[in-house]
């Protein structure tokens, strides 16, 4: 690991002034020139949920009691759940279709949070690297 | 074309109308059948197999009465011979036959469980179509459920 400050940790994730650890992989943040979060399901489960709690109650004479609580704890713990969880893609232009470009797929929380640590960094980096005149593409730039 | 339908409706939506679809066809349309099934037509049915074979007199059994009724058989020599008790023994006889018939006839709670199935089997897209419509479609099949049935028992089916 590298040595620079450790400026986010959590069980899966840690950031660096440098680095981006996933339990997979290990990204230099200067090669990454944007972050993607994402709920994957949580639309699917959202409008299946829906679908489901309006069956439940246009049937609701032919269920058994039971069956009536297990619909609706069911639909509801899916669609929490179904809430929680995030996607963190990683793009880079210039290693477009490698395998930077894999999902990673933890709690929504979480995931925010690598994402904002990330974008403060790289926001700080770019600033940095504007004033000491070492961006790689300046506005105005001679070409 | 895929393409199109997904520029208008996300993606995950139609994956949940799909996911939904699947479910109406394998979960939700035939548990909607046999609740259906079991709460508006079973009854029905039952009711229907158990009604005896031939209500009311039969003709042979009116020309035995009308027999019965006949001076000849009215005499006290025919009393005498026993003559008269003949026609109590062909009533017998066909008071048996007819007892022997009824019992052979198969379980009728065990027979329309038997129909409901097949019934079922054969309009399961018109089960899941109402399922997913949330009672809104109901194709002929099922606003027609006992002529289905009966459609189904007068192919030979469930005998025995």
């Amino acid at each position: 690991m590298d040595k620079a400050r450790i400026l986010f940790q959590s069980t899966r994730f840690t950031v660096t002034e440098t680095t981006l650890r996933t339990p997979r992989k290990t990204y230099a943040l200067k090669d990454i020139d944007y972050i993607q979060v994402k709920r994957p399901i949580f639309i699917l489960s959202l409008v299946l949920g829906g679908l489901l709690l309006a069956w439940t109650g246009m049937f609701w004479d032919l269920l058994y009691t039971g069956e009536r609580v297990l619909l609706l704890a069911a639909i509801g713990v899916a669609v929490g759940l179904s809430s929680r969880v995030g996607t963190l893609v990683v793009h880079s232009w210039s290693l477009r279709g490698g395998e930077l470009e894999d999902a990673i797929i933890w709690d929504i929380g979480t995931v925010r949070a690598v994402r904002d640590v990330l974008d403060q960094t790289m926001l700080r980096r770019s600033a940095n690297e504007t004033a000491s005149g070492t961006a790689p593409y300046r506005e105005g730039g001679d070409g | 074309m895929w393409q199109a339908l997904f520029e208008i409706i996300p993606k995950p939506a139609i994956l949940a109308l799909a996911a939904y679809g699947a479910i109406s066809w394998y979960v939700t349309g035939p548990l909607v059948a046999q609740r259906v099934a079991a709460v508006y037509h079973y009854p029905g049915c039952v009711a229907g197999l158990k009604a005896p074979l031939r209500p009311g007199v039969s003709p042979a059994d009116k020309v035995l009465n009308d027999l019965e009724r006949l001076p000849f058989f009215q005499s006290p020599l025919m009393r005498q011979l026993g003559l008269d008790g003949y026609l109590d023994l062909i009533r017998r006889e066909r008071e048996a036959r007819r007892e022997a018939a009824r019992m052979s006839r198969p379980d009728p709670a065990r027979k329309c469980v038997c129909l409901i199935a097949h019934a079922i089997e054969r309009s399961r897209t018109a089960w899941a179509v109402h399922a997913a419509s949330l009672r809104q479609i109901a194709w002929a099949e099922i606003s027609g459920f006992d002529s289905l049935i009966r459609e189904v028992e007068k192919e030979g089916r469930c005998h025995g």
